[in-house]
């Protein structure tokens, strides 16, 4: 008996039950983070990951640059059709030779806490991209800006240890390129060029070059916390809290200078499956669905009352790269086959569900020197063949392609059942992203998949980072290099518009002037159509397609609208029922 | 090693027949895949994609055409041979290591119960993903990490049996006269731990096989176009809604196999488990 | 029981470097730019890839990091995330109690249906109840859970509308997950429950209470249930330690902003700081359960003595 008194759990089972539930609905109590019906005034919408950064300054991502767009202002920015517009600059102006451009700030604008905004957070915010601590893997944006490189080395050196004295006066200051004073009363930001760059202006809209509160950036510095907890920008929505893996929510700015945007709040959920989103969309959890593609034949069929569905052409470029320093691929003979025995049309139609335009060259449909004649190079197993046997490799060989994106498997799975029956027998290897980019920047691989969205509307985007030697290098072709090289020091049309009295002083002049700058940008559209037949005919990879998305947007938003590039929208116009 | 009661005990409890005939199942397809296949598991046919299933196609076809039934049956092979291999070679290693600290106790036992320890307060799924990362992905990563980390409970295990067998009468008697340290283990110790070690290896070919398909869920196991249940699962997770047989059947043979080793397991365990006698089924 | 407690917490330390070295030179020796995550598709320039490896001491003797970090973690200083620039802590404790919240909801969800089945299971051994019980408690054990939560999504949230198909929020988002997860462990539980049940519902004892007007209900839970709780508390103890680190998949098919799928994501990363302090975190709280349970053991059974 002694024992067995021993062993009584001193709980009653009522009592141990009640006990229970008590913890049990603390837990819930405490878990509580409230449900997910859709209210008015909010818009729903997704992404399958976290943001890496909202630190504008570090921002690559297609998602981050989103956000960062929304939260911050630059002094300017796109619209949704990839035009050039003022934001935070009231005036613009250009210099003939497009080297030097003047903004004028617009007045009486502040942040979203309060503060004004003056010249000289457009400089900081500059030049904090490049300064060292800031660890910004963008500078490219704004590398072309006079002195740029030279303000990064000689910060570094300071940081390092190398007294004032050693270092280059002018860059003690700042970057020499980036001027501030006032002309009676309105505060003027000076931006001089190395040399005539066409897509500077429309690099002013990434998120490199937002305008952030120098006062706020020291505080949260000094205060050891970090940027991104409450980052202060001067765009139309504030951060109002990121819980990572779950929700980034966004509040309307008050303070913004212009028009408010219509919606009060703006919630980006993550959700790392396409099943989920799916679910989500139909539950009223989302607005705005992009349609996964096994679900694409069912929803086409979908009446329209349940969701209003749209096709959108993106500004991008699937294609499978060559590294062409590798045998068998140095030849063209070789690579030309393979082009040959991938079916690519009817991939696209399967497993794409007709979502996307068969590539026949790097740069997208919208683009200046997007070739609308040209035809891509047709399926033919036969010519492949013979195109081995010319090439010495009558009985196939073998290699391997690298990707990274789980969604392109089932392609590259055909992609290899269609060089199997040409004798290539292809081996996949999937790697995780930072693999994928180890490899890729040891030059160690045979194909690699590449996948490039534009980060702004110029074809020099397409050309330059993907196929100039200076940045592929697994491809030379001098004939390209030197045309991208000549293309992007050209007049831009765009920019040409710009081109101002406030420089010239002379209005006559001025007519003259910008006449001819368009009559030399058509001139860029001739080289890089020109270029993109080059890369067509050399085919330093298989260009798969331009992709398009079926969209589905719940009935109850209205004045959504898909921009062309990541940064080109900021929801000012939607409204939820 | 298992007595006749034992293995009377075992014949008489129904589960262990459930258990037994899907582990049987399991391994007859992974035999006789190319007999039982209709189809070619690799053979694409874009435009039969997404077929549901019929007569041609008993569990239809799959987001590239290819026959869904095909590549389950195949599939087996690759669990089985991932399950199979990584709880052998791991039951080899915690084997050796816990007869080694058991029978040789001082730092020998330190030293690897230290390393059993350390294995076993990692989070296993991490480690394996980190492993996988590591050697880069694919089956053999899946192999390599499962068996270097499911090792540690062997040995823990076989240390434990080591400890209490080694002071039998007749080992003390075996040691005095002179008999080598690894013959004793080998003759004396080894015949004892037998049971404990085949129901441990039963038991974790089921874990070890739903790890390899967890694994290859999160895209770290078999490389396509291997036919592993666990991607066909996920690639088939999206088209859930439309095309359910795409992951429906891949995912009723994992369940069904992992099932029949954890019936198998199971019922072994209750039938050779001595201090389960009384309450053994039957 | 004081020296023991002692003891097993100075266990800890050598466990606790060892795993903080094996994961510092894991993360390290795997192949991977860790600039890939600052950097996206464009290519790094050669002298931009070397100004930013030095910003962040990447450029330095393996050996002197790993000292340095060393150093750090026993001040008890898990660094710096190089992606998210926030601290290792304040990373982890974000994500932490929602894997809690969602560990602690499994396992009442296990511990109800399974110790309910088992018990039943031990009250009529050996029928059909009891054969169906176990079957299906070991059926829950083998369906996988990314699988099994991917059906219960399309079933109960898609086609019912009873409840948020998937994201983080109040109890109706906890309870498909925590069924999914919890289901991994009913089995165990239920088996438990029954074997010991059985064993101890056979002891002289319980006659003893039996005859002396104890009612069926009271000799069943107050005398045979206290009894079967040690093994139940064993279970339970290392089931929940492994679901506070190994719910990535539960996780990732609910999108439930937890532990496991944020240190996945680290590991996918190479955000060394992050593996390495995560890694420590789940290591520790495994060690600290497992003491927990032991010590729960000797409360629960005073026959158990710890030198």
């Amino acid at each position: 008996m002694e024992i067995q008194r021993t062993f009584l759990f001193p709980l009653s089972p009522a009592r141990a039950t009640l006990a229970l539930l008590v913890i049990c609905c603390a837990f819930f109590w405490l878990s509580c983070g409230g449900g997910s019906e859709s209210a008015k005034g909010t818009l729903y919408l997704y992404e399958p990951k976290n943001p890496t950064t909202l630190d504008p300054a570090c921002s690559w991502g297609v998602f981050d640059g989103r956000v960062c767009s929304m939260i911050f202002s630059g002094l300017i920015r796109l619209d949704e059709n990839g035009q050039v517009v003022t934001d935070l600059a009231d005036g613009l102006s250009v210099s003939e030779d497009q080297t030097r451009f003047q903004f004028v700030l617009k007045e009486g604008i502040h942040f979203a806490n309060g503060d004004p905004i003056t010249a000289y957070d457009v400089k900081y915010s500059l030049e904090r991209v490049l300064h060292p601590d800031t660890q910004s893997t963008t500078t490219w944006v704004l590398e072309k800006i006079l002195g740029a490189k030279g303000y990064t080395e000689a910060q570094a050196a300071i940081k390092a240890g190398a007294s004032h004295d050693e270092i280059d006066p002018v860059f003690l200051e700042g970057v020499p390129g980036i001027e501030i004073y006032e002309i009676s009363g309105h505060q003027v930001l000076n931006i001089r060029l190395n040399e005539p760059f066409a897509p500077f202006l429309s690099l002013l809209a990434m998120p490199a070059a937002a305008i952030v509160s120098a006062t706020d950036v020291r505080e949260a510095k000094e205060a050891g916390r970090s940027f991104e907890e409450n980052p202060v920008g001067a765009g139309p929505w504030k951060l109002d809290h990121w819980t990572r893996d779950k929700e980034i929510v966004l509040v309307r700015n008050d303070k913004y200078w212009d028009e408010l945007p219509k919606l009060e709040k703006i919630v980006f959920r993550i959700i790392p499956t396409d099943a989920n989103a799916v679910s989500e969309f139909e539950t009223g959890g989302l607005d705005v669905l992009n349609v996964p593609l096994p679900e694409v034949p069912l929803w086409r069929q979908k009446t329209q009352d349940k969701a209003i569905l749209h096709e959108i052409q993106q500004l991008h470029l699937f294609f499978l790269a060559f590294n062409t320093t590798r045998k068998p691929f140095d030849d063209l003979r070789v690579r030309k086959a393979m082009v040959h025995a991938a079916d690519i049309g009817l991939i696209l139609k399967t497993i794409r569900e007709d979502l996307g335009i068969q590539a026949k060259g790097a740069i997208p449909p919208g683009l200046l020197g997007y070739d609308e004649e040209r035809q891509p190079f047709p399926h033919d197993p036969e010519l492949a063949r013979t195109l081995l046997q010319e090439a010495g490799y009558a009985n196939g060989f073998e290699c391997e392609i690298l990707y990274t994106s789980p969604d392109t498997r089932p392609v590259l799975e055909a992609l290899q059942a269609q060089f199997s029956k040409v004798g290539i027998s292809v081996r996949l290897n999937r790697a995780e992203w930072s693999t994928y980019r180890e490899l890729r920047n040891q030059n160690n691989y045979d194909i690699a998949y590449y996948e490039w969205y534009a980060d702004y509307p110029d074809p020099d985007n397409f050309l330059f980072p993907l196929f100039h030697s200076s940045q592929n290098k697994r491809y030379r072709n001098a004939e390209v290099d030197n045309i991208i090289e000549t293309a992007r020091n050209l007049p831009d049309e765009t920019t040409a518009h710009f081109i101002d009295i406030m420089l010239m002083r002379n209005p006559k002049l001025v007519e003259v002037t910008r006449e001819k700058a368009v009559v030399d940008a058509k001139e860029r559209e001739r080289l890089y159509q020109l270029a993109d037949r080059l890369l067509y005919e050399d085919c330093p990879a298989i260009f798969m397609w331009h992709r398009k998305i079926l969209q589905a947007v719940n009935p109850r938003v209205e004045g959504y609208r898909e921009p062309l590039t990541f940064n080109g929208t900021r929801f000012m116009e939607v409204e939820t029922g | 090693m298992l007595d006749r009661r034992a293995l009377k005990r075992i014949y008489r409890n129904p589960l262990v027949h459930v258990g037994l005939a899907l582990s049987m199942l399991l391994i007859l397809t992974a035999l006789f895949a190319p007999l039982i296949a209709p189809y070619d598991p690799y053979g694409i046919e874009l435009v039969e994609r997404y077929q549901p299933p019929s007569a041609q196609h008993w569990c239809g076809t799959d987001e590239l055409g290819r026959d869904v039934f095909s590549r389950v049956v195949y599939g087996a092979r690759i669990s089985l041979l991932i399950g199979v291999s990584a709880r052998s070679v791991a039951l080899l290693i915690g084997v050796i290591l816990g007869c080694m600290a058991g029978y040789y106790g001082g730092w020998i036992d330190q030293l690897i119960m230290r390393a059993v320890d350390i294995t076993m307060a990692f989070p296993f799924l991490l480690l394996v993903v980190a492993i996988a990362v590591l050697i880069g992905e694919g089956l053999f990563a899946v192999f390599f990490a499962l068996a270097s980390v499911s090792w540690a409970t062997m040995a823990r295990l076989m240390r434990g049996q080591v400890l209490t067998v080694r002071n039998y009468e007749y080992i003390s008697a075996a040691k005095a006269y002179g008999a080598p340290g690894w013959l004793v283990i080998w003759k004396h110790i080894l015949p004892n731990c037998f049971a404990p070690a085949l129901v441990w290896w039963t038991m974790g070919l089921a874990s070890a096989i739903m790890a390899e398909a967890g694994l290859s869920f999160l895209g770290l196991g078999a490389q396509p176009p291997a036919p592993s249940w666990g991607s066909m699962i996920q690639n088939g997770g999206d088209a859930l809604r439309v095309y359910p047989w795409t992951s429906v059947f891949p995912g009723i043979a994992l369940a069904l196999t992992v099932l029949g080793f954890n019936l198998l397991g199971d019922g072994l365990r209750d039938s050779l488990d001595p201090k389960n006698l009384r309450n053994a089924v039957g | 029981m004081t020296t023991y407690i002692f003891r097993r917490l100075l266990l800890l330390i050598p466990i606790l470097w060892g795993v903080a070295t094996i994961t510092f030179f894991l993360a390290r020796v795997a192949p991977g730019d860790p600039l890939s995550m600052l950097a996206g598709q464009r290519e790094l320039s050669e002298e931009r890839r070397a100004q930013l490896e030095k910003e962040l001491g990447l450029d330095r003797p393996l050996i002197i990091q790993y000292a340095d970090y060393m150093t750090d973690v026993i001040k008890g200083d898990l660094g710096y995330s190089f992606v998210y620039k926030q601290p290792v802590t304040s990373l982890i404790l974000e994500c932490f109690p929602r894997t809690l919240v969602l560990a602690v909801s499994a396992m009442v969800v296990a511990v109800i249906i399974g110790i309910a089945g088992g018990m039943v299971s031990a009250l009529l051994p050996n029928t059909l109840y009891d054969r169906i019980a176990i079957f299906l408690s070991l059926l829950g054990i083998s369906t996988p859970v990314f699988w099994l939560g991917q059906l219960l999504i399309l079933l109960v949230a898609v086609n019912w509308r009873l409840l948020p198909p998937s994201g983080y929020g109040g109890l109706p988002f906890l309870i498909l997950p925590a069924i999914a997860l919890g289901t991994q462990s009913v089995a165990l539980l239920a088996r438990m429950t029954r074997a010991t049940m059985l064993e101890v519902l056979g002891e002289e004892y319980l006659r003893t209470a039996r005859a002396k007007g104890c009612t069926p209900v009271q000799v069943v839970f107050r005398h045979a249930f206290s009894n079967a709780l040690i093994p139940i508390v064993t279970v339970v103890g290392l089931d929940f330690a492994s679901y506070l680190s190994g719910s990535v998949l539960t996780e990732t098919v609910f999108s439930w902003p937890g532990l496991g799928r944020f240190i996945v994501g680290a590991i996918a990363n190479r955000d060394y700081a992050v593996i390495s302090g995560a890694v420590i975190f789940c290591a520790f709280f495994f060690v600290l359960i497992n003491l927990i349970v032991d010590i729960l053991y000797a409360w629960l059974d005073p026959r158990i003595k710890y030198a």
